[in-house]
């Protein structure tokens, strides 16, 4: 059956397109059947996208086809290319890649193969936020209301390597990342690579923190001391005076006040950001002491869970009896609760500290805790730490009156060698009836102690082959999980060939075992994802391990998971592949396809590199020096979007009307929209307080179709800006590339934007103007124009009737007539249809 | 006279590599070239530093008093201040674009304003016939959050691609007169290598020319070995001791505290 296309492609097309006139060098006049475009289909494309933009037949002309006659063709010509490849048999999934793993992909995959809970290093790539908790995909909603606090951009956080650094990748066309063609190994870098293996599995945090490393390079002679069951940590009673440890130490901004009467300050305000580390690799916690009201009865010994599965306990023995409840004239630290003394006036609390379940001589380290400064009440208030070594270190400090007001950080550090092993607080010069703490916060040597420990002793005796076979059976394990698919014989042998190489320079058996991983870590079968199954040349299906790893990189930027590697050895994973793409997606490690997709994919990752002039665009910044910015917030707000379709299941078409967005104070500022339940107040002058308000975020109705969705966001119209003022060209590209998936052409002919000016008005106007027109046709796209509306940073802007920018273009039909009409650009037809 | 401890309170040093004596009798080669650039974190006070005349006579400012003896050879280069830009940390863009004179808009590293630095360049040009090509120390011990590698490196290889710097002596000491273990490595580059080998014969080829650049790699890191076996072992032994393991806080103390 001939199509309609035909009769309408000859009425319409081959006046100027046949082989006398070949107008634009294209003659359609060859194509009189659907054999003969099945075998040059690559033409239709461009022919596509010209009636589709209505581009041809040429807007002159005066026979037009009916809106109907142009859907039919662009329909036909989409069917067309949806066909399978006559060649091939199949429709061409493309060429088959080798591509190397991408930093943040690196970093994820060692991360996953040793089940670690933090990054491996330190990497731009990785976005600003300091606490990814609300993250919860498997509830299926975000709520309304987020804590979404973001870390300055390149402050530190815990990972297991500091000191490690990589290359990044080059970006591709289109800005990810993640493409083969353009990443580069040189020796330099596999000299990284090399040395980066060889940091990690020498790292003693990595024998610390992987359950999965030590069961690998402990000698089968030796005892493998079991992790503790994980136990749940239930709320805390009289009789089971239990607490899980907190991970983070009162904020700073609840500590107006340091003591430092009295003996050598050791610790400072950084201290808080060791804990952080040191909760994060399970040598800390705080006890944060929160119980509505409970009695800890004299010599009845409290435990504050910490540690890998909350192996250790801080044991706490109060002396006298201890009383931990809410106070309403204290401002706490943290929680709503505190410690204090249960009976009246008895204001001196002595405790005794151990460490239980811990490594072998691991103590307390460092100690801090907090005093409470109360309304009407005020005075001195006295602590002395004990050392093991029978010395002590006392601070002094007087607190003032008001709840919260005083709040006074004690911070003691063990001599070396030594360890805290009591806590006298003496609040005997404190008006009132009641002295009162919070947060009590400790660091074990935990590292240390596992380093001085003895070299424990062989269990038995195991002859060198049998080892050798341990050493096999483990490798074999750990190089299917490293290469995402059974490794054969020839493969293993290999390594156990590096083993028996050290083995016989006299390496101890965890040496060699490093060695063997360091070995894995550097293999291409690791740095690469080869898709190598049977056959060449020909389209195939994936083989279920290939199926496996692209699922897993694409869902979670992260290697595939046990369960899905055991799907894919039973060759089950094709058929419950749409129940595994529902688990995944349902892990918290989907959130990569935001962080990492979609922040490539919109550019959100490039808004930190995003310098408005400071002097244009004074909103931007704020706080001393103009160092707090509007980075975070704008990245965040952007994410947010993204998360809620992907967490909620709804339509993509949100992404450009979704009739609400996430707001923090500060953006709720800049787009002038009041929040209901969030005081549009100004910026907190205090840096910390400020960062504290902002990293609340809600989701907010929006009040008209001005903004909403990625169109008119604060993010992208910042990242599609210079520095001084807003771009035609930067804005009309990212729109065609990032929404409209029609990458702009490259221009053919050079030419230079003149600097400054205000571009909405007078820079679409002189490209118009300019004699290179014909090829620069793109540029000033209507689309791009009418974000002009919105200014550089998102406030929209209202632009004089005869300033206004010439949104009137032909290349894509989305006008100024038909953005007023409508009211806004996220209305328009092509938007609904993108 | 600039003691030593004085040349010591810089933070961050690179230079060009010292120049192999032996490798020079072997086969003569031109008088080695040597760029040193020493950083002062904190920097001077501006008005007791600056001179305010030019030209052969610069004035002798109170803080430059102390080279009058070297006046006729010391150069003083002013005009290289740098705008503070929002966006990440004040300290971040310090020490890490002194070296590239980059715009203080150029953001190719994330928000950071790196880029390759003057002395990689030089050292690219005069490193070519030593081991290492240069060498970067640093002497600042102090750690916060805030000290990431923006702080410690002033030398870069390119945006983002920091070279890091070696803050223990005995290290470096190493690496300039140890024997390394060739070996250990050694035999990983030949597990890896056959790994290559054997990935190489299932792909296509176009996937093939793509992992040529790894097979490439491990043959000039083996060749980079060799080359540091030679020369390990036709070193003179230095008349200077070996540093002992970890530094004693006493010996060098200038971490610069912050707060």
């Amino acid at each position: 059956m001939e199509p309609l296309a035909f009769p309408l492609l000859d009425a319409n097309c081959l006046d100027c397109h046949d082989a006398a006139d070949k107008k634009g060098g294209l003659d359609l006049s060859g194509f009189t059947n659907e054999n003969a475009v099945m075998k040059d289909r690559a033409i239709w494309r461009s022919v596509y996208e010209k009636i589709e933009s209505h581009q041809m037949p040429p807007p002159k002309r005066k026979s037009q086809p009916t809106a109907d006659e142009r859907r039919k063709v662009l329909a036909w010509i989409m069917d067309i290319a949806a066909r399978p490849d006559p060649a091939l048999g199949a429709c061409d999934p493309g060429k088959p890649m080798l591509r190397m793993l991408t930093r943040l992909e690196y970093n994820n995959t060692v991360r996953d193969l040793f089940g670690l809970e933090m990054d491996v290093f330190v990497f731009p790539d990785r976005l600003p936020l300091a606490n990814r908790a609300y993250y919860q995909p498997a509830k299926g909603g975000l709520g309304d209301e987020l804590q979404v606090p973001v870390r300055e951009y390149g402050l530190k956080y815990p990972v297991l390597l500091p000191e490690l650094g990589l290359p990044g990748e080059n970006r591709a066309e289109h800005g990810f990342r993640n493409r083969g063609e353009a990443m580069n190994l040189s020796p330099m870098l596999l000299e990284q690579y090399l040395a980066a293996a060889q940091d990690i599995v020498n790292s003693p945090k990595l024998l610390q923190l992987s359950d999965v490393f030590r069961a690998l390079v402990t000698d089968p002679a030796l005892p493998l001391k079991a992790r503790p069951v994980e136990v749940a940590v239930g709320e805390a009673t009289e009789e089971m005076p239990v607490w899980q440890a907190a991970k983070e130490f009162a904020p700073n901004l609840n500590l107006p006040f340091q003591a430092k009467l009295g003996d050598v300050v050791t610790l400072d305000y950084q201290f808080r950001f060791s804990m952080q580390t040191a909760a994060a690799e399970g040598s800390g916690g705080v006890w944060d002491a929160n119980a509505r009201s409970l009695v800890v009865k004299a010599g009845k010994p409290i435990r504050v869970k910490f540690g890998p599965n909350n192996g250790k306990a801080l044991v706490i023995t109060p002396r006298d009896p201890l009383w931990v409840a809410g106070f309403s004239t204290a401002g706490e630290t943290s929680g709503e609760s505190l410690f204090t003394n249960h009976e009246k006036l008895q204001k001196v609390i002595t405790l005794a500290l151990d460490i239980e379940g811990g490594a072998t001589g691991e103590g307390i380290n460092e100690l801090a805790v907090c005093a409470l400064s109360r309304d009407h009440e005020s005075g001195g208030v006295e602590i002395t730490a004990t050392f093991s070594g029978g010395g002590s270190a006392k601070l002094a400090h007087d607190l003032i009156e008001g709840g919260g007001r005083g709040n006074t950080f004690f911070a003691f550090r063990a001599p070396k060698g030594e360890h805290i092993v009591g806590l006298r607080l003496d609040g005997s010069k404190f008006s009132g009836n009641y002295a009162l703490f919070d947060d009590l916060a400790f660091l074990t040597d935990s590292a240390a102690a596992i380093a001085a420990a003895p070299a424990p002793t062989e269990v038995r005796k195991i002859p060198e082959a049998e080892k050798r076979d341990t050493a096999r059976q483990r490798l074999s394990g750990f190089l299917a999980r490293a290469f995402r698919r059974p490794a054969d014989a020839e493969t293993v042998d290999r390594y156990v060939g590096v083993f028996d190489h050290a083995r016989k320079r006299g390496a101890a058996f965890d040496a060699v075992m490093k060695a063997a991983i360091a070995a894995a870590l550097t293999s291409p079968d690791f740095l690469y994802i080869a898709e190598t199954g049977a056959g060449r040349g020909d389209v195939r299906p994936l083989d279920d391990f290939e199926l496996a790893t692209r699922l897993a990189y694409f869902l979670w930027a992260a290697p595939p998971d046990n369960a899905l590697l055991s799907a894919a050895a039973h060759g089950g994973l094709r058929d419950g592949i749409e129940a595994q793409t529902l688990r995944m997606l349902h892990d918290p490690r989907s959130r990569e396809l935001g962080e990492s997709f979609a922040a490539q994919w919109l550019r959100l990752d490039q808004i930190l590199t995003a310098k408005p002039d400071p002097k244009l665009f004074k909103g931007f910044y704020s706080g001393p020096q103009g160092k707090v910015t509007l980075h975070g917030s704008m990245l965040v707000e952007a994410l947010l979007l993204f998360d809620t379709v992907l967490v909620e299941n709804r339509s993509i078409l949100d992404f450009i009307d979704p009739g609400y967005t996430w707001l923090n104070p500060r953006l709720s500022r800049l787009y002038g929209i009041t929040a209901p339940g969030q005081a549009a107040t100004a910026a907190n002058s205090d840096v910390l307080i400020d960062a504290k308000l902002n990293a609340k975020w809600l989701r907010v109705p929006l009040p008209d179709k001005r903004r909403g969705g990625y169109l008119t966001m604060a993010a992208p119209l910042t990242v599609t800006s210079l520095p001084t003022r807003t771009s035609p060209v930067k804005r009309g590209a990212w729109l065609l590339e990032t929404i409209f998936n029609r990458p702009p052409q490259e221009p053919k002919v050079a030419f230079v934007l003149k600097e400054g000016g205000d571009a909405a008005a007078d820079g679409a106007g002189a490209l118009r103007t300019a004699p290179q027109r014909a090829c620069l046709l793109f540029l000033p796209h209507p689309a791009g124009s009418a974000g002009f509306r919105a200014g550089a940073l998102r406030r929209y802007r209202r632009v004089a009737r005869k300033r206004r920018p010439a949104t009137r273009g032909r290349p894509r039909r989305v006008g100024r007539q038909t953005l007023r009409r409508t009211g806004g650009i996220q209305s328009h037809p092509r938007c609904k249809s993108a | 006279m600039i003691t030593r401890r004085h040349f010591l309170r810089g933070a961050g040093v690179t230079l060009s590599l010292p120049f192999l004596e032996s490798l020079a009798k072997a086969a003569p080669l031109p008088q080695p070239k040597r760029f040193a650039f020493i950083y002062t974190p904190n920097g001077y006070n501006q008005s007791a530093y600056l001179p305010k005349t030019t030209g052969a006579n610069w004035e002798l400012t109170p803080t430059l008093e102390p080279l009058a003896k070297l006046r006729e050879h010391v150069a003083i280069v002013t005009g290289l201040d740098r705008q503070f830009v929002s966006g990440t940390g004040v300290h971040a863009q310090c020490g890490s674009c002194w070296l590239t004179s980059s715009a203080p808009q150029e953001t190719l590293d994330g928000g950071f304003p790196t880029n390759t630095t003057l002395d990689q360049l030089i050292a690219r040009e005069i490193g070519s016939n030593t081991l290492l090509p240069s060498l970067e120390l640093s002497c600042n011990d102090f750690t916060d959050n805030k000290e990431t590698r923006y702080y410690e490196c002033v030398s870069w290889y390119g945006p983002g691609y920091a070279a890091n710097v070696e803050k223990n002596p005995r290290a470096v000491f190493q690496r300039l007169f140890g024997k390394p273990d060739a070996d250990a490595t050694r035999s990983i580059l030949d597990a890896v290598n056959a790994d290559a080998k054997a990935l190489n014969s299932r792909l296509g080829r176009s996937d093939q020319a793509k992992l040529g650049e790894y097979l490439e790699s491990v043959r000039a890191t083996e060749r980079r070995i060799q080359m540091a076996e030679k020369i390990a072992g036709s070193l003179k032994p230095p008349t200077l001791a070996e540093p002992a393991a970890s530094r004693s806080r006493d010996s060098i103390t200038c971490g610069f505290r912050r707060n």
